[in-house]
């Protein structure tokens, strides 16, 4: 220890007299930022230990401090250093550990490493599960530990801390709390999408894949580009069809993904036509690449799914149908063994709910007769998830709306409106008029337009447009 | 009865470019308008222009099935001649006789090329023609010879009765036609110089006419068109318009170009007409379009105007193009494959106009009736039996394929629409098919959506489906409730994203500029200042406004 350095004693009294935020912000944290790594290594020697003086629950960011080097330093299975681990993440106070989230990266990270060391990934997903809800500000929000987390989970192939997280859909994203950019965004939603593909929940796969893709781009990523592929296949699984992205993908993401994922493209059109000699030349065609981007596994799902959307298909024509019959029209006719393969097939998905059917073994072959679905949507459970949607609906529209008024409020904002009128990206349109109004009142593109320029023309950039508006409709002047 | 339709390779359509090196330029010109008029035909069909929209859209709702035939029977032009073995009812001479001018041979040679027992008849009939019109499209004559001496050398059916100055070439009246056929020309475009130069209106279009008139009657077809093109710039009155229009569609026709056709018609019909012959020429105008709309696969359309023509084509005035045979029998095959019930009582049955030419061809008035009756055994049959003269048909045959497949899911259709169960045993009797092959049909018909039913395979019988309309609402709207919520929550982060800076870029030392500050305390509402950040806003308050009125324009209209 250097002379110059504070001791423990020291340093513990500092921290202890910073009682509230802002003495932590403004005094401590310049203080302890000041101060050599080493000083945090150091050992106890005979001194009071921080980490048993300070309180993780009050003391959170001095405390974080010294546990990265407890952690860092750590090596192996360390019964009495995990319980303050655990003891800091149950009880850590989340504005303070905010302040710095370097330091909680760090810790993370040093947690992670400790867990792989000792092959026992539990180490690190649990708390890190934990500390993540400590850290957030919202329920919805982004942390930085959030890809790290999905990316530990999905190495250990164990997922059942991570599910709540990535149940939970990211709403909030503000680097200025949580110190991220947006590779953490891409990774978490990379990482969550291969974590649901992997417990089969395609349709949440599909989702998180379409965020990472779609997420605002000025050049493409190397990661969006790998969401990409696994999107297309993932909802060929999900729905026999690849999904349209949204219109507001970014171009340069969109240029890539034509050229990177021709394959993938040529895959999925082959699978829309739902012929078999089709997709399975395609397939062979792709599998190298499909090997190489490790994403065969998929692929051969996506073949197995075939057989069972084929089924599906078959309800919608079919009252009864044999097996051998069911067999041929998937085109499995020819393989030996096909009959029990669509039986075993027709079973499970009778057991998933995904068909509504008997097989009776009366007759030779077997005979499958298919039923209609035995919900009648007369019951209350029908009632409460649509009431449910509803509301989620509504308040999701509320949250658009405010924030519309709110950009169109910002200085920024408004000084674009009124020195751009013929910009080409000039978003005052009818759509917008009508947003004041409500959206209900959405009548035809020129219908509540004498009402709305009623409004409008209360606020000067709008006036100026609607005075050229009255005097020839339909010639816009943007 | 069953006709023997054999895609044959030898019997390709040999065109006239085969014998070209005996001839001058105007064979050679024959050749190439041919495969004009096949490479022309192809992309046309996709780009009809744009003011005839409206026809082609009511045309596309109406039928499904047409345009999934469309591509199959362009490409069944190219590839397979179909050749029938011998007509059921069709009595040439008769036939032939309702058809006057280019048309007239053009069918002959068209049925020569496909029907072996009646190719010496048709050659010596088109032969005879051309020679009494005294023709000036001497290669066709000598090819159409060149034909006949080959015919009978392989001695095809008739060739005892073919005289011998039919068989010889008549070199004398050939070369003396051509002469004078390149005489006219000569003087014609003299004459054309000099109004020109004197710059007469009048006198130039009359004179492009002329030379049009002249280059159709040589068989040089684009020229002929080239020629009437001409003569837009100096109409003045609308009948010289007509008058225009009248003789590009003439000359379009011929060609094949037919969404040429389509624009001229329109060109017509907007103008103001003319008193005198107004009827016909109108009549005659839907008739061209419908035959375009034929053409194109456009089946309901073209229906909808051959049953518009009204009863002024009843005596062949169209003679050149159509007769008023062909008008019943593409009118009443086009509007059975693409009219329901109700639009065939109301279109076709009750149509006074189109009534009388179905007296010409009773086998079609039957054939509505008994499909307006249900009596699809009668139906069937009548089909079956007419047929091969449909083949044999210059407009019609490649589509007949479509309008008969078309016909029978019509009837299929219509057959399991009022009842609830349906032996299919019994069905196939009524429309004398197996049962697989029944349930084959039945199956595209189900998937196609428009029968809605479901097969029982083990008792042969089909269901009527019960679907349950609130079931299906409620699906629907918690699948649109989802994704609206879905979507919704995307544009709210992505809008987030982009205000917090947070969006993918190259890596700084690329871009070399110090824009990528993402210190932690930075401000929320100026994540990095200046013209990006205002920009920024406007596109993510652009998106959100898009998001929520179509969304809103969603649910209204649905």
């Amino acid at each position: 220890m250097a002379p110059s350095d504070p001791s423990f004693d020291e340093i513990i009294s500092k921290i202890q007299a910073a009682t509230d935020i802002a003495a932590v912000t403004k005094t401590l944290a310049p203080y302890l930022n000041n101060l050599n790594d080493h000083v945090f290594a150091a050992q106890p020697n005979g001194q009071a230990d921080p980490l048993d003086a300070l309180d993780p629950a009050t003391h959170s960011f001095a405390y974080l401090y010294f546990l990265v080097h407890r952690c860092k330093a750590s090596h192996g299975f360390d019964h009495a250093l995990l319980a303050k681990v655990w003891a800091f993440v149950t009880t850590c106070d989340g504005e303070q550990v905010r302040l710095t989230s370097q330091k909680a990266m760090s810790f993370a990270e040093a947690l992670v490493k400790v867990a792989t060391e000792t092959h026992q990934p539990i180490i690190a997903i649990k708390p890190l599960a934990i500390f993540i809800q400590r850290l957030q500000a919202s329920p919805g929000q982004l942390t930085m530990i959030h890809p790290l987390l999905a990316k530990t989970c999905l190495l250990a192939q164990s997922v059942k801390e991570i599910l709540p997280i990535l149940d939970n859909d990211i709403s909030d994203v503000k680097p200025q709390q949580t110190h991220i950019n947006y590779k953490d965004f891409l990774l978490y939603h990379y990482y969550g999408g291969m974590i649901y593909a992997f417990l089969k929940n395609f349709e949440r796969a599909v989702e998180f894949f379409k965020l990472a893709v779609s997420a605002p781009a000025e050049v493409a990523s190397a990661i969006q580009i790998e969401a990409h592929k696994k999107y297309v296949l993932t909802s060929l699984l999900q729905y026999g069809r690849v999904l349209p992205l949204p219109k507001y993908i970014a171009s340069a993401v969109q240029r890539t993904i034509k050229v990177q994922c021709v394959v993938y493209a040529d895959f999925a059109t082959a699978y829309e036509k739902k012929s078999n000699g089709a997709i399975r030349t395609e397939l062979e065609k792709a599998k190298p690449i499909f090997v190489r981007d490790k994403n065969f596994g998929l692929a051969k799902q996506c073949m197995e799914a075939l057989h069972r959307r084929n089924i599906q298909e078959l309800t919608r024509t079919y009252l009864t149908l044999s097996i051998e019959n069911i067999t041929s029209l998937i085109g499995l006719g020819s393989e030996p063994d096909g009959a029990r393969r669509v039986e075993g097939i027709i079973v499970r998905m009778i057991e998933s709910g995904a068909v509504f059917a008997t097989i009776s073994h009366e007759h030779a072959g077997g005979m499958v007769s298919f039923l209609d679905d035995p919900n009648q949507h007369n019951n209350t459970i029908t009632m409460d998830m649509i009431n449910a949607q509803i509301q989620r609906a509504t308040a999701i529209t509320a949250k658009l709306s405010a924030m519309d008024q709110a950009i169109s409020s910002m200085p920024a904002f408004f000084n674009k409106g009124s020195h751009g009128p013929d910009h080409s990206g000039y978003p005052m349109d009818e759509s917008d008029y009508s947003m004041h109004m409500g959206y209900d009142n959405y009548v035809d593109e020129g219908a509540p337009l004498s009402a709305i320029e009623h409004k409008a023309s209360s606020s000067s950039p709008k006036k100026q447009r609607t005075e050229s508006d009255s005097g020839k409709r339909g010639r816009r002047s943007g | 009865m069953d006709p023997r339709l054999s895609p044959d390779p030898t019997s390709l359509d040999p065109t006239p470019g085969h014998i070209s090196n005996t001839m001058d330029t105007s064979a050679d010109n024959h050749a190439s308008m041919d495969s004009d008029m096949f490479t022309d035909s192809q992309p046309a069909s996709a780009g009809t222009p744009s003011s005839l929209s409206n026809v082609n859209l009511t045309a596309d709702g109406g039928s499904n099935a047409g345009g999934g035939a469309e591509g199959n029977s362009k490409r069944k032009r190219f590839v397979k001649v179909v050749e029938v073995d011998a007509p059921n009812n069709l009595d040439l001479d008769a036939y032939i006789a309702t058809y006057k001018g280019h048309t007239k041979v053009n069918r002959l040679e068209f049925i020569a090329d496909r029907c072996p027992s009646l190719q010496v008849d048709a050659l010596k009939l088109a032969i005879t023609e051309l020679r009494n019109t005294n023709t000036l499209h001497v290669s066709r004559y000598i090819n159409l010879a060149r034909k006949l001496n080959e015919a009978v050398k392989f001695g095809a059916p008739g060739s005892a009765s073919v005289s011998s100055d039919l068989l010889t070439v008549d070199k004398a009246w050939a070369d003396s036609q051509m002469l004078k056929a390149k005489q006219q020309t000569d003087l014609l475009e003299g004459e054309l110089k000099n109004y020109k130069r004197n710059s007469i209106k009048e006198s130039i279009r009359m004179g492009n006419i002329e030379l049009g008139n002249h280059y159709y009657a040589c068989g040089d077809l684009t020229s002929a068109h080239r020629s009437y093109s001409r003569t837009r710039d100096y109409c003045t009155t609308s009948k010289h318009i007509i008058e225009l229009c009248m003789n590009v569609i003439k000359a379009s026709i011929e060609l094949g170009n037919f969404p040429h056709v389509l624009t001229y018609v329109v060109k017509a019909e907007s103008t103001p007409e003319v008193a005198q012959d107004k009827e016909l020429t109108k009549a005659k105008l839907k008739a061209a379009s419908g035959l375009a709309n034929l053409d194109l696969s456009k089946y309901p359309a073209a229906a909808r105007d051959f049953l518009s023509i009204g009863e002024e084509l009843v005596g062949n005035q169209y003679g050149d193009v159509i007769s008023a045979n062909d008008i019943a029998v593409y009118g009443g095959l086009c509007a059975l494959a693409s009219f329901n019930r109700t639009e065939l009582k109301r279109l076709v049955i009750d149509n006074v106009g189109f009534r009388q030419y179905l007296e010409l061809e009773p086998h079609i008035r039957d054939l509505i009736q008994g499909f307006y009756n249900s009596n699809y055994v009668l139906c069937l049959d009548i089909m079956d039996k007419w047929k091969n003269d449909y083949l044999l048909d210059l407009h019609l045959h490649s589509h007949i394929e479509a309008l008969y497949t078309n016909i029978r899911k019509k009837a299929l259709v219509q057959f399991t629409s009022p009842f609830l169960t349906v032996d299919l045993t019994k069905m196939a009797k009524s429309f004398s098919t197996t049962v697989p092959a029944l349930e084959k049909e039945l199956v595209s018909l189900i998937i196609g959506g428009q029968i809605e039913a479901r097969i029982d395979s083990q008792q042969k019988i089909l269901w009527a489906k019960q679907t349950n309309k609130r079931s299906a609402i409620f699906e629907r709207s918690t699948a649109m409730g989802q994704d609206y919520e879905r979507e919704a929550k995307a544009l709210v982060l992505r809008m987030q994203m982009t205000n917090h800076g947070l969006v993918v870029k190259s890596p700084p030392g690329e871009r070399g500029g110090p824009n990528d500050s993402e210190s932690p305390f930075e401000g929320p509402h100026h994540p990095r200042g200046g013209r990006d950040g205002r920009e920024m806003f406007a596109g993510t308050r652009a998106n959100v406004s898009s998001f929520l009125s179509s969304f809103s324009r969603d649910r209204h209209h649905r």
